[in-house]
């Protein structure tokens, strides 16, 4: 969500491209003349693209959705129906679905901050900030808005779909049944402690990380980012946006609590999709901690206030000439 | 929510809802003092030469505060939430212990949040009329509207629009944790034990009349007063509020609320 700044490189070129003279011209054009398709013929029409920043985020949301609804289908559906005949396709419309969602909803998450710390890392390389990003980090670093703001939509999605469980009949037809064990074996307390400690943390956290979420794509709101001075921008989409991805990361661990040394979790030798959708984001809090550290976090900021290793190096050497 | 104008005073109709006219008291000026030349300078040097703090050396870098108007709400709302949860702890959680020995501290995470969440968020709600009130009581008290109003009234009347907003934010938040309790674990298997239980005494219908009508009308009118909410914070975006008349902002920001008490909040 933070494109109003990337970092002080030539992105300021790639961000004044996006709004040439003609695309002013024919801003003013749509909308003191009210123009529609009907007056142009075919050829004339504007050819320009439909939402040219959202393609990359759109085709990575869609293709990792795609591949994790597979996954998923095959682990959940396919598997019981093979080994043991259990028909299990009612799950496809809402319990698949609400495995895709997270999951995608968390990498997308990932994806916005992993090029800030992928662009910390160039820099300490080259010891300077006046060395042009390579340009597949420079055009993912101008998507991180479009990709925040998908990781906001999967995720108050996946919040609807998660509330919803309780609503439908498949739930109450199996809640009725349990009932019915319970009493055949004559159990009268089904209370599990640590089962209600695990629902309560993690269903806590995931609200809250959800509100946060709502925050930064609250500030993403054109006139709302405009009327935020930049520190309080970045303030909100950096340190709260840490903060989010840190919420819904510890919201899917404590999901899983026990389920990584659960045999029965790992269909066909597969991992279940919870490891998949932690691996990125603890890599990028990982990296993100150790830019923190003291003695990189003060190089980070003597580079980006205008220190230069190459330019340090030719002075030393011309001081040391004379 | 209401920033835009402190009081209701002539209701003249104005084509800029963002001006304050027929208001001359020097709330004007306190609201005029946030937007400086130093503000707007700022402001610009922002957008067209897209500064960024890695320009500055620290001491250079701007010493301002991050978000200003909102320390007052975020401040109130931080005490109330802290009283309120320890409170309702106390009452809850360690009451239970201490009397009967029953743990129940698994209901911190929600059950105990989710009674903090929409106490703070109607106070905060409440705390956006009620210097209105006491405006309206200052002036009746002193027969004019020129008379300068002390500088916590003025204060507070500044608030109000962050007051609202973190009042929808809790309330929204109170929502997504109380849609959530059919979907947790202990609910799940209190519904199983009560299940046991009646089948053991042997009671066909657990049907209780007035319960029901109790929550059946509280949940419609909990979610009513949200959507009103909801309609109020979107009037306070910018861009929003910048559409609309000054008569509409104050209808919506005014009138609304007050369909709102009669829904019982």
């Amino acid at each position: 969500m933070e494109s109003r700044k990337t970092l002080d490189q030539d992105e300021n070129t790639d961000l004044q491209v996006t709004y040439t003279h003609k695309d002013v011209a024919f801003f003013h054009l749509h909308q003191t003349h009210h123009f529609d398709e009907f007056e142009y013929s075919s050829d004339q029409h504007c050819k320009g693209d439909l939402f040219p920043k959202w393609h990359l985020p759109l085709k990575i949301a869609s293709i990792s959705s795609l591949l994790i609804f597979i996954y998923t289908f095959l682990r959940d559906v396919v598997h019981p129906f093979v080994t043991t005949n259990e028909n299990t396709f009612y799950k496809i419309p809402i319990l698949v679905v609400n495995k895709v969602l997270p999951v995608v909803s968390i990498t997308l998450l990932a994806l916005v901050y992993l090029p800030g710390i992928l662009a910390a890392g160039f820099q300490l390389h080259y010891g300077t900030k006046y060395k042009r990003f390579p340009p597949w980090l420079n055009g993912w670093m101008l998507s991180r808005k479009q990709l925040g703001l998908l990781s906001f939509f999967f995720a108050s999605m996946h919040a609807c779909y998660s509330l919803c469980y309780p609503m439908r009949r498949s739930y109450r037809y199996k809640l009725l049944n349990w009932a019915y064990q319970q009493v055949k074996q004559k159990k009268e307390n089904a209370w599990i402690e640590h089962d209600v400690w695990r629902m309560e943390i993690y269903v806590s956290l995931g609200i809250l990380g959800l509100a946060l979420l709502a925050i930064l794509a609250v500030t993403s709101i054109p006139s709302v980012s405009h009327s935020l001075t930049w520190r309080e921008f970045h303030y909100v989409q950096s340190k709260m946006g840490y903060l989010a991805l840190l919420l819904c990361t510890i919201h899917a661990l404590v999901f899983a609590w026990n389920k990584w040394v659960d045999v029965n979790q790992f269909v066909w030798y597969t991992p279940p999709t919870f490891m998949i959708a932690v691996f990125l984001p603890i890599i990028v809090l990982l990296c993100k901690s150790v830019l923190l550290l003291p003695c990189l976090r003060k190089k980070i900021q003597k580079i980006r206030c205008g220190w230069d290793a190459n330019t340090e190096m030719n002075k030393t050497q011309m001081t040391s000439r004379l």
